[in-house]
């Protein structure tokens, strides 16, 4: 697969505390990249600085297809919808690069894919916390974005929405074939979701492994990462069974 | 399972329209009960007020009985004096609650979408604030003459100050989370102010505008009350210097009845343009 966005030693410094980095990896087209960690390890910083929020104390995120920086989609762990806007309008709100008439299709075919085509002219007041956070996944989808950035899109959501809406988010994102990175808490998500995990400890945040999902294996890859969660991230990685694990998973 | 075959969808949207439903249009008994409610107060006082006034607790020369004031009332209205009195009155209130809306959404919008502005100009407004409004009456006197000029200028002084404080601290306030989704929506600052801190703002606004309203009620009766020779304000004056005390508690009730009916056609006006 072609490489979409290079991360390129980035180091993020809240003042005098490094809060990040340096940092290095490239995103394959299409790939879907897991961020896991403890809270503190850095990640929301990492996806912050890929969604062009925080500027990097150096370093750069470049995309490899065009020009400059990637084209963003960011799902935020609220849905944000302005709640003065229709559904149709908030999927419209990151559009305007896109002449009136493709953004109108655009709305649609997204609304489509998150199954809420009925809901175009509802305000957010209306929807439930899942279905507003499926219309802050189509407002990404909607940007034809380069990137897809989700921030625990469903921590906010009940176990019964959150385990339904990861099932249809997995279905589309293999659907859609986007470049994606997501943070969850949740290993479990993780391994259903994504096609590779990075590993993140700290501070200052640094990625301490860096694991492709495979189909089997799911559970020990699991239980490994909980075990390098818990240790020191280097220590861990030099234990044999995670090494064996890497080369099952790989 | 597809997304849009959750039970919990349909029954979210059937919950939220009953739900809107139910806002919008209370059940007629108790749209009936509050009516009943709000107006016990106001009979029990219309009552005690008619008995005091039968049975000359105070003297009719100083609380005259409702019937003499809906006498006097009705005299107002066939001579045709109340509605001209009411026009000019009307006319001072519009021209002074629009002048100073105006200003106060201008300087409020830049205050609190600039932190310059805000800066430079904040202090002035805040001082200026804690002025005693009665206090601008002999500079608005020399400034702009004793005619309509100087009590639009102070109905629109005391419009200004509240919409000025609720717009600009609902802009400043904007909650930073529309920034970032802003920026990861690559959406610029015009975007930014008229999509999200604007609307975001307007309940705080509409709360200022029906504030200044009301100062501005208070303010006309003020500008009458110094001065005029047509207006509420004047009927007021006239019968305290002339001994008709019916003609001040009728100029009162119709006070009363204006900023009522104005807060709710400003209220009406917001319901249908807030989101909220």
């Amino acid at each position: 697969m072609a490489e979409a966005v290079a991360v390129r030693d980035l180091v993020v410094n809240f003042g005098d505390r490094a809060a990040l980095g340096p940092v290095s990896f490239t995103l394959a087209e299409g790939s879907i990249t897991a961020l896991v960690g403890r809270s503190g390890a850095g990640k929301t910083t990492l996806l912050r600085c890929l969604a062009g929020l925080l500027a990097p104390s150096r370093g750069e995120v470049k995309t490899l297809r065009g020009q400059g920086r990637p084209r963003i989609g960011y799902v935020f762990q609220d849905a944000r919808l302005l709640p003065w806007l229709s559904v149709a309008g908030n999927v419209a709100f990151g559009l305007t690069h896109l002449p009136r008439a493709e953004r109108r299709e655009a709305v649609a075919k997204a609304l489509a894919q998150v199954g809420l085509s009925g809901w175009a002219h509802a305000r957010p007041g209306e929807l439930s916390g899942g279905m507003a956070q499926r219309v802050a996944i189509a407002r990404a989808l909607a940007r034809a974005p380069d990137l897809l950035l989700l921030d625990e899109p469903f921590s906010a959501l009940d176990a019964f929405t959150r385990r339904h809406l990861q099932e249809e988010l997995r279905l589309l994102l293999h659907r859609v074939r986007l470049t994606v990175v997501f943070i969850t808490h949740d290993l479990d998500e993780a391994i259903a979701l994504g096609d590779r995990l990075l590993v993140m400890a700290g501070p200052p945040g640094r990625i301490v492994a860096d694991l492709p999902v495979s189909d089997t294996g799911g559970a020990l890859l699991k239980r490994q990462v909980l075990a390098l969660l818990e240790g020191s991230g280097e220590e861990a990685l030099q234990s044999p069974t995670l090494r064996v694990l890497a080369a099952h998973a790989g | 399972m597809s997304l849009s075959s959750l039970p919990s969808i349909s029954t979210a949207r059937s919950t939220a329209s009953l739900t809107a439903d139910a806002a919008a249009l209370p059940p007629r008994a108790e749209r009936f009960g509050r009516a009943l409610l709000g107006s016990l107060l106001p009979l029990c006082f219309l009552a005690l007020w008619a008995l005091a006034s039968r049975q000359g607790w105070i003297g009719r020369d100083l609380l005259p009985s409702p019937g003499d004031v809906l006498r006097t009332t009705e005299t107002l209205v066939l001579s045709g004096a109340l509605f001209h009195h009411l026009a000019a009155t009307l006319a001072r209130m519009l021209a002074g609650f629009l002048i100073g809306a105006a200003a106060a959404s201008l300087l409020g919008a830049l205050a609190g979408s600039s932190v310059l502005v805000h800066a430079s100009l904040d202090p002035l407004i805040q001082g200026l604030r804690s002025v005693p409004s009665i206090a601008w009456v002999p500079l608005f006197v020399l400034w702009f003459g004793i005619f309509e000029a100087s009590k639009i200028a102070l109905i629109a002084a005391g419009v200004f100050f509240p919409v000025y404080l609720n717009l600009a601290s609902a802009l400043a306030r904007t909650d930073s989370r529309w920034d970032e989704l802003a920026a990861t929506c690559e959406r610029g600052r015009m975007a930014r102010f008229f999509l999200i801190a604007l609307p975001a703002s307007l309940p705080a606004y509409i709360t200022g505008l029906r504030s200044g309203l009301g100062l501005g009620w208070m303010f006309v009766a003020a500008a009458e009350l110094m001065g005029a020779s047509q207006g509420l304000g004047f009927l007021l004056t006239d019968g305290e210097q002339t001994g008709r005390p019916e003609t001040v508690l009728a100029a009162i009730v119709i006070f009363a009845l204006c900023g009522r009916a104005s807060d709710r056609a400003l209220a009406a006006l917001a319901a249908r343009l807030a989101w909220r």
